[in-house]
């Protein structure tokens, strides 16, 4: 899946133009202000030729107004947009090259399939013949040939999506905008489209920009994740370091479930240090901050397991079996914890046999505590 | 009112014969209302048109005859009354919707607060009588009236304008009169087009007219031709204004109808206007319809 991947260019705010190196989408400094609300606040970020980039917050952090700012559909406050080098940060949307796919496909009512993808085609003035050939191949990309008769509303929520993608990369824009793109459907269909449309990403080398709510979606598709929280870019990195190594409370707490205990640190030693948490556990984990520091810990209920007897591990919590679900992949365990907190923990099948009241030791490595500043 | 009735108890199939008789029932105050003051009155008309005219009284009852059909088809004076009727409305049609589309696009884009002040300001003429109206415009308009008298005091003009009292002032009677409806219409319409579609044709790159013209006009065409239809059916009944504003030289059909039951007390022929006026409008209106749906396939193709 990350054999496209690229370098995270976070830091880059040289003026673009530096040869062959130049991303296909640079932003710099870009703002927006909706009268007194600050959307978006200052971002720098960049999509390298071919990448595949997903934008990825709660809703209202700013993510689809940074999307629509690219597209053209928003005006900026400040900063600026280059795209293929070029300043477009005061172009219209037509003359930006980029194509947008909507929530809601936004497909022409009153036009057929075929003229919904041909439309941008026909508006960048190609010939007739060159029209049919692209769109014939852009149906066959999305798998819909044979739909070109039928008007938007004949076809389900997954075709219309399709043919939303197939309008879109018709054009061969500088960049893919999807917004919300796969939002509105069931879930067994969006995971099939995900690889779908990754697939088609990288058989046509497609520079994406991706705006989503749902972080395995995000895991799944990306070469790299920018999160964003309150119009702030909270991290910017490759979908495992943004699992593994969470930059702050928020992301960690925004991409998979994890359990947070906060703390400070009581000592640290290179690699390693120990948090003490607000309730007088002792935890080891992996950072190097300093001691006295406000931080919180963050662990996968995933990377927790449960003993009848006291194992041997860098952390081990005493707690109570609240409650279990059955999950049909896994067992997820609420433990009661001394101080009166929950712990989540997920066991895979069979390895669980605790029963509600029973008395448990969790386990867990250093390596699998998060340990973040707090703000 | 009556279709939403009846196509809301939309019954499962296990209810049956009980979902139709239901649905039957639900339409039934409709049926009465639409046939008891609209279909019946409308047949009376028809019977009375077919009578023999007396002099003296109204008409003949229980005689049939063809004779006002036959004088208002072949009399030049009728069909010019006819032909004024249809060419004013016309022209009034095409005025209302070249001002009315563009203001009610122009509120459609307005901020949500703006929007509501200047709806309310298209409804407000709505809650003042026609004849109200209409001596307001004879204020401005007439020769000694404002308009002129302030043109003229300006200097820009020696004589007054004559903008009342002819073709022009039925126009603007019409055209003013019917304008809150058609922009109502047409707003509602307007209003119910994703503002995606539109951004998605510019991101597509369609530049703001083309993506007016390929996506807003096309989405728009229904609301259109529901303002045509509102405006031209009430231009062609008009009474008012080409009564006040309009000249003797210039006749709507509902004049001379009101003058054929009210001073020539010849009721057939009053009547045969009524109902060559109705069917005229439903010719007219068929004709446009097909030539819509020809239109529209075309364009799909």
């Amino acid at each position: 899946m990350t054999d496209v991947s690229v370098q995270p260019m976070k830091d880059s705010v040289a003026p673009p133009g530096g040869g062959a190196t130049t991303p296909d989408l640079e932003v710099q400094g870009l703002s927006k202000h909706f009268g007194p609300v600050v959307a978006v606040d200052s971002i720098d970020f960049s999509v390298a030729s071919g990448e595949f980039v997903s934008i990825l917050g709660p809703s209202g952090c700013g993510k689809t107004t940074t999307l629509r700012m690219v597209a053209g559909l928003e005006e900026v406050t400040a900063g600026r947009i280059f795209i293929r080098g070029s300043d477009v940060t005061h172009l219209p949307p037509e003359k930006r090259n980029t194509a947008m796919v909507f929530q809601s496909y936004a497909l022409f009512p009153h036009m057929n399939v075929h003229d919904n993808v041909a439309f941008g085609l026909k508006m960048r003035g190609v010939s007739k013949a060159e029209i049919d050939d692209r769109v014939a191949t852009a149906m066959r990309r999305v798998r819909l040939e044979g739909y070109e008769k039928r008007k938007p509303s004949q076809l389900s929520g997954g075709q219309r999506q399709r043919v939303a993608v197939a309008r879109a990369i018709v054009v061969e824009p500088a960049i893919l905008l999807l917004d919300e793109a796969l939002t509105n459907l069931d879930r067994r269909l969006r995971q099939q489209l995900q690889l779908e449309l990754k697939e088609l990403q990288v058989d046509l080398g497609i520079t994406s920009l991706f705006v989503t709510h749902d972080q395995e979606e995000a895991l799944t598709m990306s070469d790299r994740i920018i999160v964003m929280d309150e119009g702030l870019i909270a991290q910017d990195a490759e979908p495992s370091e943004v699992y593994d190594r969470p930059a702050s409370a928020f992301v960690a707490g925004f991409i998979g479930e994890s359990n947070r205990l906060d703390g400070s640190v009581a000592a640290g030693s290179g690699e390693t240090c120990t948090v003490r948490t607000e309730s007088g556990l002792d935890l080891m984990g992996i950072h190097s901050g300093d001691v006295g520091q406000q931080c919180a810990v963050m662990i996968r209920p995933r990377a927790i397991t449960l003993h009848a007897d006291r194992p041997t591990k860098d952390n081990v919590i005493e707690g109570v079996v609240k409650l279990w679900a059955y999950k049909g992949e896994s067992y997820e365990y609420v433990i009661n914890l001394p101080d009166g907190g929950d712990l989540l923990v997920d066991l895979p099948r069979r390895e669980a046999v605790f029963e509600r009241g029973d008395r448990v030791f969790a386990a867990f490595d250093a390596r699998d505590v998060i340990v973040v500043e707090r703000a | 009112m009556g279709d939403g009735t009846a196509s809301e108890t939309r019954g499962g199939a296990s209810r049956g014969s009980w979902a139709r008789l239901d649905r039957v029932w639900l339409a039934l105050p409709a049926v009465v209302l639409t046939a008891l003051f609209f279909i019946v009155p409308i047949m009376f008309m028809g019977r009375i048109s077919l009578s023999v005219h007396e002099s003296g009284s109204a008409y003949r009852e229980g005689t049939w005859t063809l004779d006002s059909y036959t004088t208002l088809l072949t009399d030049g004076f009728y069909l010019r009354i006819f032909g004024y009727t249809l060419g004013v409305s016309l022209l009034v049609t095409v005025l209302g919707l070249a001002l009315a589309y563009p203001l009610a696009y122009w509120i459609n884009r307005c901020g949500p607060r703006l929007k509501v002040i200047l709806l309310f300001a298209v409804i407000v003429p709505l809650w003042t009588n026609i004849l109200v109206l209409i001596y307001g415009w004879l204020i401005i308009l007439s020769p000694g009236g404002a308009l002129n008298d302030g043109l003229m005091s300006l200097g820009l003009i020696d004589e007054p304008l004559r903008v009342v009292y002819n073709t022009f002032g039925v126009v603007i009677g019409i055209v003013q009169i019917t304008l809150p409806y058609s922009i109502l219409i047409m707003a509602a319409v307007l209003a119910g087009i994703d503002r995606s579609l539109v951004e998605s044709a510019r991101d597509m790159g369609a530049s703001r007219l083309k993506a007016f013209l390929h996506v807003t006009l096309p989405l728009s065409a229904p609301g259109i031709a529901s303002a045509a239809t509102v405006i031209f059916v009430w231009a062609m009944g008009e009474y008012a204004s080409p009564q006040l504003l309009g000249s003797s030289a210039g006749k709507f059909v509902s004049q001379e109808i009101s003058s054929q039951f009210l001073t020539a007390f010849n009721w057939p022929r009053g009547a045969g206007l009524a109902v060559t006026l109705f069917s005229l409008i439903v010719v007219v209106l068929v004709v446009a319809q097909s030539v819509a749906r020809v239109m529209a396939r075309r364009n799909v193709a």
